[in-house]
């Protein structure tokens, strides 16, 4: 028999809160504005693709991320380096001047505690969830078929919020011999506004280019208000 | 009148109520390397099918893409204009759920 308590949306739909399930809370918070290195450039042009690196720590990392500045994606590519420790290269497209940006790592597990809001916990006495804890808040999801991402999936972002988007499998193109398009965030995701969870491309150089194919995946869209 | 519950930031601003939608993962599973490999999921979907890929350590990229359908989890490679996978896919673990 189940423990302690579930909580559903209005609608019926959505299941909010189980202490059987594993939920995800915010861990890490990284702000950067940075050059970064040129990873892609065309003779006599600007540099087109730049990227930046950062480690941390993590059981199951979820991503949600926004760009800095307008019209320049950002794109999160997450490497597990083993033993909890991963490596994240974000990548800003569009021949921008910088990488610029916020990414929300959420992880299984509660990281944050305080003396207000709501805790739950599992039969066993484990925390399973908390509030104060920022749970990882998903508005909406996306998927992603033969390609077809991202053009038209937006969301309108209410004022006062701020939205961020989690990529799961957008490579949109291969660009035969560069590398691939991966699509991103090109926004802050604060509103007022439209939020487009791939609103545009970063194109990474890929020596593993060789065949143009459909991409699979989803995105959706995180509420990181607060967080 | 609504029924369900309110949370409340330290600012006193609504944190969570009813209309809130969380990250509902129900479980992880295991994938493995076959191109439309599945599983049986028991679980009722509620909302919009939601997974989360962790690539196992020292590798980046060719992961899978997950489908549900009808009580399984389907996984699946990128696939050419002819409909082949594009590449072998690596064994992952996946938390998947309804939001």
């Amino acid at each position: 028999m189940p423990a302690g308590m579930e909580a559903w949306t209005d609608d019926g739909a959505h299941v909010q809160i189980s202490p059987d399930y594993p939920n995800f809370h915010l861990r890490h918070r990284i702000d950067f504005a940075e050059p970064g290195v040129v990873v892609y450039e065309i003779a006599g042009q600007p540099a087109f693709t730049r990227m930046i690196e950062r480690r941390f720590q993590a059981s199951t990392p979820i991503i949600a991320a926004i760009a800095g500045d307008v019209d320049k994606p950002i794109v999160p590519v997450l490497v597990n380096e083993g033993g909890g420790n991963w490596l994240l290269r974000i990548y800003a497209g569009s021949q921008p001047t910088r990488v610029a940006g916020t990414i929300w790592i959420y992880d299984l597990g509660v990281y944050l505690r305080a003396n207000y809001g709501f805790e739950l916990f599992r039969n066993d006495g484990s925390l399973s969830f908390s509030t104060a804890g920022k749970p990882l808040k998903i508005i909406r999801v996306f998927p992603i078929v033969n390609g077809s991402s991202a053009g038209s999936q937006m969301v309108v972002v209410p004022a006062g919020k701020q939205y961020a988007a989690i990529t799961c499998r957008a490579w949109v193109q291969t660009q035969v011999p560069v590398g691939y398009r991966i699509s991103g965030p090109n926004r802050n995701g604060i509103g007022p506004q439209q939020f487009y969870t791939a609103g545009s491309t970063a194109l990474i150089p890929s020596s593993d280019n060789a065949a143009v194919f459909n991409q699979l995946g989803m995105t959706a869209v995180a509420d990181v208000t607060g967080h | 009148m609504p029924t369900g519950f309110q949370t409340f930031n330290d600012d006193g601003s609504i944190d969570i109520d009813i209309t809130t939608r969380l990250a509902g993962f129900v479980t992880s599973i295991g994938t493995d390397s076959n191109h439309g490999g599945s599983v049986a999921i028991p679980y009722v979907p509620t909302g919009d099918f939601f997974y989360c890929i962790v690539p196992p350590p020292g590798w980046e990229g060719r992961q899978p893409s997950l489908v549900y359908r009808d009580g399984r989890v389907y996984w699946y490679a990128d696939v050419t204009g002819g409909g082949a996978p594009a590449f072998q896919l690596v064994p992952c673990t996946a938390f998947i759920g309804w939001s």
